[in-house]
């Protein structure tokens, strides 16, 4: 229910980060975009996994350090892998970028992007974390955020639809510029957070 | 094209007596307000009336649009230092689209909740609508007080040192920020622009509490500033803000498109010169391999490509059709609804500025 009501919220975060990089590099059928959401959605999934269990582990006395220090550092990779990646398809002309992008493929894989994204707890998430500790037991954790990831994953299903607009070179374009001003807006933000 | 003497006092008139009658209901029971009006009025109806006569639109357009920016800076912004009575600045339009999504959430709270409000969506955005139903990009050229002050810092230098090109895919990137500025504004709830990125914030409203954020934030505006605003438009004249930088412009290019009116160039009388993409101040012409010279959806209006181009080949269109009365010509519509819209609007805190600088209070 949670991941229902605040689904909308959620993706926005979420949606800076993986609209641009649909816009440019998704493709102009809905299958084939599909296989990418689904790559970004398994990258978000392991992290909130990943965040119950290490909460689970750790408990309430770090708890803090995890939301706070640890969220800033993931919005940090998060907004580098996307900042890289905008500069370098903004850029393909000059050689460096254009090595750059054949060496790095991997920053192409969405998996990553919902991974770090992921990782970055918004406000919905971390009411999340408060109900998690109310929970006896690892597992019961785990099933919560996974039922979170459905809940706020029935928000992205309209992404498939990106596709229609994938078609049109000037969107692609625009996508290719907003990448990189989110990437290089989270990345200020995120240094400031661990600064602060 | 000038228009004989006839017609250009038919056009004062008409543009002098609607704009006397708005004074009149605006003013009120304020004698002296009213005058100082009537006189702005005056003021407008008469550089009306040069641009028919002259058949120069953007000479005389300039000189409204810097004069309304000037008279603007220094109510909203000096009154301060000048000893002014400290007002309100107006709802700043430029805000307006990077908070589109906030701002129309708060006024549907504000309607549903029955707490009506001045400046809510009823009178603001139906403000916005008719201004872009008449005259559209228009708005930009003909009213917005920023986008004067830019235009000044263009007039710095007769000629240009140094000359500006922006890739095709590189104009859109004001449409870039402002869908960026949509989402983060939509995501923080807070006016991500004005916190950071407007250069006209000389006030210290929406700065952080933190002192290295608030430095941060500073070093922004004066970045934007002096880049965008002064450096660049006096080097290139070029309205480097308005075209690379504004969101409200990127905005009304897309909504500006309600407006039938649109500058067009005749390809079968254009004889590819280029000087219109050279005095083009927003980079709102492209040159086809195939098609020749175009404008595109950024273009304001500005008139600068009409008064320059030797084979009067551009002209106001209806639709991209380029049509004409036995009368009067499309442009000639055009500019009149732009100055009357131009004259209410700058007539709301013109005259009181020039009270305010004769000693009135």
């Amino acid at each position: 229910m949670l991941g229902l009501s605040t689904g909308v919220y959620c993706v926005g975060v979420c949606l800076v980060f993986f609209m641009p990089y649909l816009l440019v590099e998704g493709k102009h059928k809905v299958f084939e975009n599909s296989r990418k959401i689904l790559l970004f959605m398994s990258g978000r999934l392991i992290a909130y996994i990943g965040f119950a269990l290490t909460i689970g582990f750790i408990g309430t006395n770090h708890r803090d350090i995890l939301t706070a220090r640890f969220s800033h550092f993931s919005l940090v990779m998060a907004s580098l892998l996307m900042l890289t990646y905008a500069l370098t398809n903004n850029f393909q002309d000059h050689k460096f970028c254009k090595s750059l992008l054949l060496r790095f493929s991997v920053m192409r894989v969405p998996f990553f992007l919902g991974l770090f994204s992921g990782l970055n707890p918004c406000a919905p998430f971390l009411v999340g974390v408060t109900r998690l500790l109310t929970l006896e037991g690892i597992l019961n954790g785990v099933i919560l955020f996974v039922a979170f990831f459905l809940g706020t994953s029935v928000y992205m299903v309209p992404l498939v639809f990106v596709s229609y607009l994938n078609r049109i070179e000037r969107v692609k374009q625009i996508g290719s510029i907003v990448a990189l001003l989110s990437g290089a807006w989270f990345l200020f933000i995120g240094i400031t957070g661990l600064i602060r | 094209m000038k228009r004989p003497l006839r017609v250009s006092l038919g056009f004062f008139v008409v543009l002098l007596t609607l704009l006397s009658i708005f004074s009149f209901i605006s003013a009120g029971n304020d004698s002296t307000l009213f005058y100082a009006k009537l006189i702005w009025s005056l003021v407008v109806s008469y550089l009306g009336l040069c641009i028919y006569r002259y058949g120069n639109i953007s000479k005389y357009r300039s000189i409204l649009f810097i004069l309304i920016a000037f008279f603007f800076f220094l109510e909203f912004k000096l009154f301060r230092f000048l000893s002014f009575a400290d007002t309100t600045p107006p709802y700043c339009h430029i805000a307006q689209a990077p908070r589109l999504f906030n701002f129309i959430h708060y006024q549907i709270l504000a309607i549903t909740s029955g707490e009506w409000q001045v400046w809510g969506v009823l009178t603001l955005g139906f403000l916005w609508l008719l201004i872009m139903l008449t005259i559209g990009q228009g708005i930009c050229s003909w009213v917005c007080f920023y986008g004067g002050i830019d235009e000044a810092c263009t007039k710095l230098r007769k000629k240009p040192l140094i000359k500006l090109r922006i890739s095709k895919k590189w104009r859109d990137f004001p449409l870039a920020f402002l869908i960026f500025l949509l989402i983060i504004t939509f995501l923080q709830g807070r006016p991500v622009f004005c916190s950071w990125f407007c250069p006209f914030k000389l006030t210290t409203g929406f700065l952080d509490t933190a002192p290295a954020i608030r430095i941060a934030q500073i070093a922004f505006f004066l970045l934007f500033l002096v880049v965008f605003v002064v450096l660049l438009p006096a080097l290139s004249k070029k309205r480097t803000f308005c075209s690379l930088i504004c969101p409200f412009g990127a905005l009304v290019s897309i909504c500006g498109k309600i407006s039938p009116y649109r500058v067009t160039i005749n390809k079968e009388k254009c004889n590819a010169c280029g000087k219109c993409l050279e005095v083009c101040p927003v980079f709102a012409i492209e040159r086809h391999d195939l098609d020749g010279y175009k404008t595109s959806s950024y273009c304001n209006m500005c008139g600068k490509c009409i008064d320059v181009c030797p084979s009067n080949a551009i002209n106001v269109s209806v639709c991209n059709k380029l049509v004409s009365t036995p009368f009067f010509e499309i442009r000639d519509i055009f500019v009149f609804l732009s100055l009357l819209i131009t004259g209410v609007i700058s007539g709301s805190f013109v005259p009181r500025v020039i009270l305010q600088l004769m000693g009135f209070k």
